[in-house]
């Protein structure tokens, strides 16, 4: 009786001690974030794993190095043009206040978003073979074929990279840029420097770090490029990311794919943790000063120049496919397959009437309004999802900063290995009898969460963390009870940067192709999936409807940026 | 003004406190006492435990041993947001997302106070701080001052049962700090609510406070009134942190009247404790005051020191001088007269100049 009775208590204990265990941890906080990476990313990456050792599929290592050397060689391209491209554009937005520059500013985040598919089909309707320019040249030449041949080149994919991440680089090296005290600037030319000398003994050295991170963040990107150079790169190009997507799908051989699959993954991580080391101490050089003290009116005729330089250059980069897209979705030029008589060129509504009416018989045919309710539904599951597991993410790290030394790199690493990878895993994973991965129609909100979270925690996280604890204090000595200090002062601190993050969530899952096209079902498609379909199918039609369907995303996504854009800017009002 | 409670008198415990923070002591045995009408002030260098200990009579932190009462209720189980006290931090800590009157109703909102009576007296608070036209502002427009006006108002407006305050005025340029020390000490008195103020400014201490606790190392040194602390500080430690250095070392001659032997003559001492016993010949330390001192006289009276002056500066409304005290040992005395370098002076030590020091 006694034994059971002492048994009891260091039962008792043994859950008393667990339970203070737990509550020092914070696992509460971080419990659901690590449970959804450990099934839906550690589960699927290790499935990878036990495919390669147990499946006998022949191995080619030239399949393997070709993709390698050039994925390196196209990232690295990519990266030195950006940074050419982006750096005097970073100069420009820093330096001088002019027209249009916040427009200018907001819009060139805005490829920054958007789907791959968007931009392959912008990039087609103004230079593909029924693009505008061809269209005019061979109106003009009287020739019936297209003159310019610009899909399907390593050209496509080098601009594309180019209007993708310039962004990246005028946000991180501009706003390093006004940050840098012109004091310093203005004592070398004291001490007799010249603009020149100035520019390469002071500047430059002071932005080494900022330039450094921004060429990694781009190069991560470009590495594992997957969109970019399916469609505008056409069959002849092949990054791992691609090699992995045809590995798996078409040859249907999966420890090739697993094999790149960790090639890539290693390459990411190492890309990952360089980032993340040139960013941990990115702010030394710089510091504290009055706001808009070095920016001003350009004074000079070549000051003038540069601005008009800089401003055209981005227009024709980034501003005339998108526009040539939504001009193309609402005119007609040339007769539809299939429909006879005369056809009417000219501004017309069809494309976007046509994404409504069921017109095909075909078994794939899905009528494209169905592929836009399956992406906000999907997005709004994703939204829900991540922001919350994000948010949970932020709580844990900023309430125990230790726990953020071995989970934050675990969650970004959806992030690094890629969406193709991601997709790759849940197929190996998921789809077993009696699930068909595309008839579970959570699978795809989740992996879109797992590449969202990163987002919402590391825009959650910063405002969280800036909230001082005497804030806290000073309301329960007022009398807030701890879950009326979280209502009326944390989340109402926090609220801006927590619908910031579920804009950004939204925004992902909506345009996220990669993983997408691997697990989502042909009769239950996303829009960009369906965007894909439409593009590489022939006919007018086809054609003009994913033009429509494109517009309506970059519409979408426009708004998106435009109340992002505004959310940060009230903060930067507040402070 | 009468006190918030209809004249009842309300008092603060504190018993015995200890805290240790990463195994090193913060506090060590912390007692005293506070009352309705009264302002207590804790004086003491950064890290003596100050802050600490508004903290835990906040409930913000627990003691490893030690409790706190209020009318003779032993806090320890009660929460922070039920303990009805404020605590005015020293960064204020203003919700930045709450206007100036939503961040002074927010006390009163926790309290479940009606609309209607929240408006009023957050009217009525405002305008004793002489903020009323900034009720709409944002916080993060005000100024320095500004904000420490809207901190005290949040904390007065719920009409805590104590009002702490951390270091209220140090965040502020000096002569902003003078001119809000008095507005700060009336406000306080005007509401009759018990304060304990944490400073480790002198000047700050003796305008604000009705008594004074000493804090060294976590330890209270000295507790009593302010005049008494500044006038007979009872430790060496006490005198040296109130800016005193005119030491003398000696033996307990005769203990009832004090008289001590030092190298430099006989003098009649000052106990500062009247509870504690001087033994005859054991070693004590004497402090010679620096202010106050009769400079008249001849040399054959008890209790006189023979002084040359060594430097003489101009302070404003008294001269500060370095004096070699009977030839051995230099002392600063200040003085109202000025007197030249080099000047044979004739220093007079009343019985309360000559301060025994207890440790």
């Amino acid at each position: 009786m006694d034994q059971r009775v002492d048994r009891g208590d260091a039962a008792l204990n043994w859950l008393a001690r667990w339970e203070t265990r737990f509550k020092d941890s914070g696992a509460a906080l971080w419990i659901f974030p690590l449970l959804l990476l450990l099934a839906f990313f550690f589960v699927p990456m290790g499935s990878i794993l036990s495919i390669m050792f147990s499946r006998t599929d022949p191995i080619d290592l030239g399949q393997i190095w070709r993709p390698l050397g050039f994925t390196i060689w196209q990232a690295g391209l990519s990266t030195v043009l950006t940074l050419a491209a982006g750096l005097p554009a970073a100069y420009v937005f820093s330096r001088f206040t002019f027209p249009g520059k916040g427009f200018m500013r907001t819009f060139t985040m805005l490829p920054f978003i958007l789907p791959t598919v968007v931009t392959a089909a912008g990039f087609n309707a103004l230079l593909g073979p029924r693009g505008w320019i061809n269209l005019a040249l061979m109106e003009i030449m009287g020739t019936s074929f297209p003159p310019i041949d610009f899909l399907n080149t390593f050209t496509a994919i080098l601009v594309a990279h180019v209007f993708y991440n310039i962004a990246i680089v005028i946000r991180v090296v501009g706003s390093a840029w006004t940050q840098l005290d012109p004091r310093l600037e203005q004592s070398a030319q004291v001490l007799g420097a010249s603009s020149s000398r100035t520019f390469r003994e002071i500047t430059l050295p002071l932005l080494k770090r900022p330039i450094l991170v921004s060429a990694l963040l781009v190069f991560l990107f470009d590495f594992t490029s997957f969109g970019v150079v399916l469609m505008l790169g056409g069959p002849n190009f092949s990054t791992i990311e691609v090699s992995i997507y045809t590995q798996a799908l078409s040859l249907l051989n999966l420890r090739m794919a697993g094999l790149l699959t960790l090639l890539q993954l290693g390459c990411t991580i190492g890309i990952t943790v360089l980032f993340s080391k040139a960013s941990s101490n990115q702010a030394v050089p710089l510091f504290p000063r009055l706001q808009g003290e070095g920016t001003h009116a350009p004074k000079t005729w070549v000051q003038k120049g540069a601005i008009l330089c800089v401003v055209l250059f981005l227009f024709l980069l980034q501003v005339l496919p998108l526009g040539a897209l939504a001009a193309r979705s609402v005119t007609r030029l040339e007769a539809d397959r299939g429909q006879r008589g005369e056809s009417q060129t000219g501004l017309t509504l069809d494309f976007y009437r046509e994404l409504f009416v069921n017109r095909q018989q075909s078994y794939f045919y899905v009528p494209p309004v169905q592929a836009l309710l399956n992406s906000l539904f999907y997005a709004g599951v994703t939204t829900i999802i991540s922001t919350a597991a994000g948010t949970l993410l932020a709580y844990a790290f900023v309430r125990k900063p230790r726990v953020r030394h071995w989970l934050d790199p675990l969650v970004m690493l959806p992030f690094g290995a890629s969406a193709v990878t991601l997709g790759l895993g849940f197929i190996v994973t998921f789809n077993r009898p009696p699930i068909e991965v595309g008839s579970f129609p959570f699978l795809i909100p989740i992996a879109h969460s797992l590449i969202a979270m990163p987002f919402v925690m590391r825009t959650v996280q910063p405002a969280l963390g800036s909230i001082p604890d005497s804030l806290r204090q000073s309301a329960a000595v007022l009398g807030a009870s701890p879950r009326q200090v979280w209502w009326n002062v944390e989340l109402q601190i926090i609220r801006r940067a927590l619908l910031a993050g579920a804009i950004f969530a939204f925004t992902i899952s909506l345009g996220e192709f990669g993983a997408t096209s691997f697990i989502s079902s042909p009769r239950n498609p996303t829009l960009p999936v369906a965007i894909y379909r439409y593009l590489s199918q022939p006919g007018a039609m086809n054609y003009g409807q994913a033009m429509a369907m494109a517009t309506i995303l970059i519409i979408v996504c426009g708004i998106s940026i435009w109340l992002l854009e505004k959310l940060q800017g009230e903060k930067h009002a507040n402070a | 003004m009468q006190t918030h409670n209809g004249g009842q008198m309300e008092y603060l415990e504190v018993v015995d406190l200890q805290k240790e923070y990463e195994k090193k002591p913060l506090l060590t045995g912390v007692n005293f006492q506070v009352e309705s009408g009264e302002t207590l002030c804790l004086l003491g260098r950064s890290g003596s435990g100050k802050s600490t200990i508004l903290r835990i009579i906040a409930g913000l932190e627990k003691p490893d041993a030690g409790a706190v009462y209020w009318n003779g209720k032993d806090l320890a189980e009660v929460p922070t947001y039920k303990r009805n006290f404020g605590l005015m931090f020293q960064d204020y800590a203003l919700f930045p997302h709450l206007t100036v009157a939503e961040n002074v109703a927010f006390g009163l909102k926790m309290r479940g106070v009606s609309r209607s009576e929240i408006a009023g007296q957050v009217k009525e608070v405002l305008e004793k701080v002489n903020m009323s036209d900034f009720a709409e502002r944002r916080v993060t427009d005000l100024s320095g001052g500004e904000q420490q006006r809207i901190a005290l108002a949040r904390a007065l407006a719920p009409h805590p049962g104590l009002l702490m305050l951390d270091e209220p005025l140090a965040a502020l340029d000096r002569a902003l700090r003078v001119e809000l020390q008095e507005e700060l000490k009336d406000l306080i008195k005007q509401s009759g609510i018990p304060a304990i103020y944490v400073t480790h400014d002198q000047e700050e201490a003796i305008v604000v406070s009705d008594r004074l606790a000493l804090l060294n190392s976590g330890r209270i040194v000295q507790c009593d009134r302010t005049d008494r602390v500044f006038h007979y500080p009872s430790t060496r430690w006490a005198a040296s942190f109130l800016g005193m250095s005119n030491f003398l070392a000696g033996r307990v001659l005769e203990t009832n009247p004090l008289k001590v032997k030092t190298d430099c003559g006989i003098f009649s001492a000052w106990n500062p404790d009247p509870g504690h016993a001087f033994n005859v010949d054991s070693p004590v330390t004497v402090l010679i005051r620096p202010t106050g001192i009769n400079f008249t006289g001849d040399r054959s009276m008890p209790n006189t020191l023979n002084g040359l002056v060594q430097t003489v500066h101009f302070r404003g409304d008294h001269y500060r001088m370095k004096v070699k005290v009977n030839s051995c040992v230099e002392m600063e005395f200040a003085s109202s007269n000025e007197f030249q370098t080099g000047q044979e002076i004739c220093i007079h030590l009343a019985t309360e100049d000559v301060i025994a020091l207890l440790d």
